[in-house]
């Protein structure tokens, strides 16, 4: 199987561990292993993830400036056996994200920078790119923000085109740009609901509203629903059943950076593997798991993301 | 092998080829067609074939140019028409299957600068340059 993840609006992460973190004042690092510079951005998070699972996939990203060409040979450098990458260059710099990590006081602080401008022309090209890589895509996954100068219904453009060129597509977005991807009836949505817990006009709370929701997305065609619910556990949709994936007991967090793109991956990885939506969304969940065990971006491999298995168990909300 | 597939279609123009090339510190870049098929290189070398008068290879000193606007000229001329005019087709392509030797025969032997790789089905795959040859002989 090929697999192709997108990254409209990739980012260059820099993790910083300050003990008493507070507004106002200079923090000085002078322990280097304090702080960990990754590429990111929700596509390349996947194809990392794949890649400690033995998957190989494709990259294709936006890049621009300096920020975007560390990126670049930081992936090529780390990854070369098991990523491809794809990158369309644009004059503006790719985007930082800062996350201010205080282990004493129990916080995590983002700073996320803005992308960079894309003009008409490279956006054109882009979607050229991804048209091309298309012609030889099994799974597409879309994911992420959208930079300046693309219109907010790409995505809506994007899974038509995956769907025309017979590809399974993942959708794993917020807000307007997730709104538009629905219209095109991804196979898999998993809305990323950390800021505005809202979609499609419907404000989740309850466990009922969370149901619902994926009711809703379910009778629109849309073959698999995946919403996190209370932080650590998910509800799972499909036509036929609707699960909570949740931990058997407490685990201790180490980090929550990351781990919906590690549950991208463990999904891929279920399907790629043969397993149903059920078995999918079992490795997927104990992807995240494992991601949340450490500290970096890593899911210890496949033994990692079997052992976290154990951790999880499911309960049947609704039919 | 790199595996890096970024590449350029025939129909974007010189100018484009040159802004991709600076961005990311290539000196040329695979063409591919609509469905990521190699279909040959695009360099530097060719556009600067392009723009520098013939005689200029006789000389062996930039000053006795009599006049470096017609470079400048020319690439205006150019800078807009797409690369299928000016690219090579003819080029040779290394498999993701051949050996390190018939890497290094192709790409040291012949000159080129660096070479597409392709998969089974002619999918590019990534490309093979130089120091990546020679990186790879020192281990």
């Amino acid at each position: 199987m090929s697999i192709l993840t997108v990254t409209l609006n990739p980012a260059l992460d820099r993790l910083i561990e300050i003990d008493d973190f507070n507004i106002g004042t200079i923090h000085r690092i002078f322990d280097s292993t304090k702080t960990k510079v990754s590429p990111g951005g929700k596509g390349i998070n996947v194809s990392l993830y794949l890649e400690q699972l033995g998957i190989r996939s494709t990259a294709l990203a936006i890049l621009g400036g300096l920020t975007g060409r560390m990126l670049q040979v930081r992936l090529r450098r780390e990854c070369n056996d098991s990523i491809s990458t794809s990158f369309l260059y644009v004059e503006d710099e790719t985007r930082e994200n800062f996350t201010i990590v205080d282990k004493k006081k129990n916080t995590i602080t983002s700073v996320n920078l803005p992308g960079p401008m894309v003009d008409a022309r490279h956006f054109n090209l882009f979607m050229k790119k991804y048209k091309a890589l298309l012609s030889n895509t099994t799974i597409c996954e879309i994911g992420g923000t959208i930079p300046a100068g693309i219109p907010l219904d790409i995505y809506k453009d994007m899974v038509k085109m995956a769907k025309e060129a017979g590809a399974m597509t993942i959708v794993n977005a917020h807000g307007e740009p997730l709104k538009y991807a629905i219209e095109s009836v991804p196979d898999i949505v998993k809305p990323d609901i950390r800021g505005s817990k809202k979609v499609l006009d419907r404000e989740l709370k309850s466990m009922q509203d969370y149901v619902q929701s994926a009711k809703e997305l379910i009778s629109k065609g849309i073959k698999m629903v995946v919403y996190s619910f209370e932080m650590k556990n998910d509800i799972v949709a499909t036509k036929d059943w609707i699960y909570l994936f949740k931990m058997k007991g407490e685990i201790e967090s180490v980090n929550l950076m990351g781990t919906g793109d590690a549950y991208i991956a463990g999904l891929i990885y279920g399907i790629v593997s043969g397993k149903d939506y059920f078995e999918s969304a079992r490795y997927a969940m104990a992807a995240a798991v494992a991601d949340e065990l450490t500290e970096e971006k890593n899911i210890g491999g496949i033994e990692g993301m079997e052992k976290a298995m154990n951790l999880i168990e499911m309960e049947r909300v609704s039919e | 092998m790199e595996r890096d597939v970024t590449a350029v279609f025939a129909d974007e123009t010189v100018e484009e080829f040159i802004h991709a090339c600076v961005r990311q510190f290539r000196s040329g870049l695979p063409v591919v067609d609509e469905e990521m098929r190699v279909i040959g290189i695009m360099t530097e070398r060719d556009v600067i074939h392009e723009i520098v008068p013939s005689y200029m290879e006789m000389l062996h000193s930039t000053s006795f140019i009599p006049d470096t606007n017609i470079t400048k000229n020319r690439l205006e001329e150019i800078k807009d028409k797409p690369i299928s005019e000016y690219m090579r087709k003819d080029v040779n392509v290394l498999k993701t299957t051949d050996t390190l030797l018939s890497a290094a025969t192709l790409v040291l032997k012949h000159g080129y600068r660096f070479l597409p790789v392709v998969d089974e089905e002619g999918h590019l795959a990534g490309i093979v340059t130089r120091s990546l040859i020679l990186e790879a002989l020192l281990s």
